[in-house]
């Protein structure tokens, strides 16, 4: 039980993904056309639109490279990542209409991605030789940091923080998953990559179809004990 | 790691520092004018002067920020959110030159960005997103800090853009193989006359356009024109 609290300092952690490069290229090319298309629907300008692609696209990427200081990000490094958001804009500055008309299609492949990030970053964090609490945060952040950056941006209160169909649950959920299997079930991470991956799909779409939202937060304080409520009433009368 | 400037052959340290002034200053005043409190100036005038380059530092991750190393950086953006804060009326007054002041630092910030990381062998995208981040990540931190959606992402005037063609134009000359001293005064003065045309004649960012939804409109059109004479030719056959 104690290496799942202090993470194992004695193996050297294996954290060879199943999918190859270009999945993550694909998966940055979910998001960075989901933002520029958020961004061309805002009415922003062409500027905007590139930033919210770089945003969304990359950004769990360099945050999960900037938490871990692991060095320059591989989304600085290599050219391929910066073009593809690029790209994604100026199709996203063109197309909105037609990526709007095609919502199921970017549904699934915005549920594909989050699966993905949270795999990758908490993949990167196990081999960073992080405690698995940490690695399921920064599998969640690299999930949900691209969404929220667009959210900070565009000046909206971050998405995922609100009430509404599991994103960051799911995100959360499949990085547990995915680190859970690694560590407790000792699985192969390629192998667990694909089972979390296929997890957080499922969720976000049974989440979507079936309508499960989280809410906001209650209190309970009063129903434990009645004390608080009881001062609050005496006030009231006096 | 030796002091990351000297690694940097490139523009002379006095003009980083006029630049990291005058973006205190133009903080200053932008607080100032929203009304806040001094600390709120004080910050402001901070985030502006400093905030593109400790962004891209961050993401760079070759050593701590050159702001939090190199102590003249703060300390001129400390002594101008001071003179800004005080003299905010004096300073008002200097506003056009300021602007002109200002049109010229475009390209060089995106210069100072692009170069840090071309010494460190950033490839060519890399180093103009981060020349791009340098010269108007203080502008964005500002805003978002404001709590007002970033003048970066709405219509208007140019800035940021001028700032993306002025650092893709760098970066390209670089690789082509252009002399440093060339390709440094070509982009400085790219970026000014790209912002100054935008403020002489009032060019304003597009926002994007809906090319499918035009092209699908286009072709019901031309659909409906089809079917229309194809309608009228049968009715001519009856007849």
């Amino acid at each position: 039980m104690s290496s799942l609290l202090v993470g194992t300092l004695d193996i050297t952690v294996d954290v060879s993904l199943a999918l190859p490069t270009w999945t993550q290229l694909a998966a940055v090319a979910v998001g960075a056309v989901s933002g520029a298309a958020y961004a061309a629907r805002r009415g922003f300008d062409v500027v905007g639109v590139l930033l919210l692609a770089v945003a969304e696209g990359l950004g769990g990427l360099l945050l999960r490279d900037t938490l871990l200081q692991t060095g320059t990000s591989i989304v600085l490094i290599d050219d391929r990542y910066l073009l593809l958001a690029a790209g994604a804009a100026v199709l996203g500055f063109f197309f909105a209409g037609l990526i709007d008309r095609l919502e199921p299609v970017v549904v699934v492949l915005d549920a594909l991605a989050l699966g993905f990030f949270c795999t990758v970053g908490a993949s990167a964090a196990l081999g960073e030789q992080l405690s698995p609490i940490a690695a399921v945060f920064i599998g969640a952040v690299t999930a949900v940091g691209g969404i929220t950056l667009r959210d900070l941006l565009a000046g909206d209160a971050p998405r995922v923080l609100r009430p509404g169909v599991f994103t960051a649950a799911a995100a959360f959920f499949g990085a547990l998953t995915f680190v859970a299997l690694v560590k407790v079930a000792l699985m192969p991470t390629a192998q667990a990559q694909i089972l979390a991956l296929l997890t957080v799909f499922a969720v976000r779409l049974l989440a979507i179809r079936l309508q499960w939202e989280t809410r906001a937060a209650r209190d309970i304080s009063d129903r434990l004990w009645g004390f608080w409520s009881r001062d609050k009433t005496s006030q009231d009368s006096r | 790691m030796s002091n990351p400037v000297d690694s940097v052959i490139a523009l002379p340290f006095a003009l980083e520092m006029t630049a990291v002034t005058f973006g205190a200053l133009s903080g200053a005043l932008h607080a100032t004018r929203k009304g806040l409190d001094p600390v709120g100036v004080f910050t402001i005038a901070l985030v502006c002067a400093v905030g593109g380059g400790l962004i891209r530092d961050v993401l760079l991750q070759t050593g701590r920020p050159v702001a939090l190393v190199v102590p003249t950086y703060l300390a001129s953006a400390a002594f101008a959110s001071v003179v800004g804060l005080l003299f905010a009326r004096a300073v008002r007054a200097a506003v056009p030159v300021m602007v002109v002041v200002d049109t010229l630092l475009i390209g060089v910030w995106v210069v100072l960005g692009a170069e840090r990381a071309l010494v460190v062998d950033l490839t060519f995208s890399g180093a103009a997103f981060l020349g791009v981040i340098t010269a108007t990540g203080g502008g964005l931190l500002r805003d978002l800090l404001c709590g007002e959606v970033p003048s970066a992402i709405r219509p208007g005037e140019w800035y940021v853009s001028a700032a993306v063609a002025a650092a893709v134009m760098f970066v390209l000359m670089i690789q082509a193989g252009v002399r440093l001293e060339y390709a440094e005064g070509i982009t400085i003065l790219a970026a000014a006359l790209l912002r100054s045309g935008s403020l002489r004649f009032g060019w304003r960012t597009p926002t994007a356009y809906d090319l499918w939804g035009d092209l699908e409109a286009r072709m019901t059109a031309r659909l409906e024109a089809a079917r229309h004479v194809a309608d009228e030719r049968a009715a001519r056959r009856r007849a």
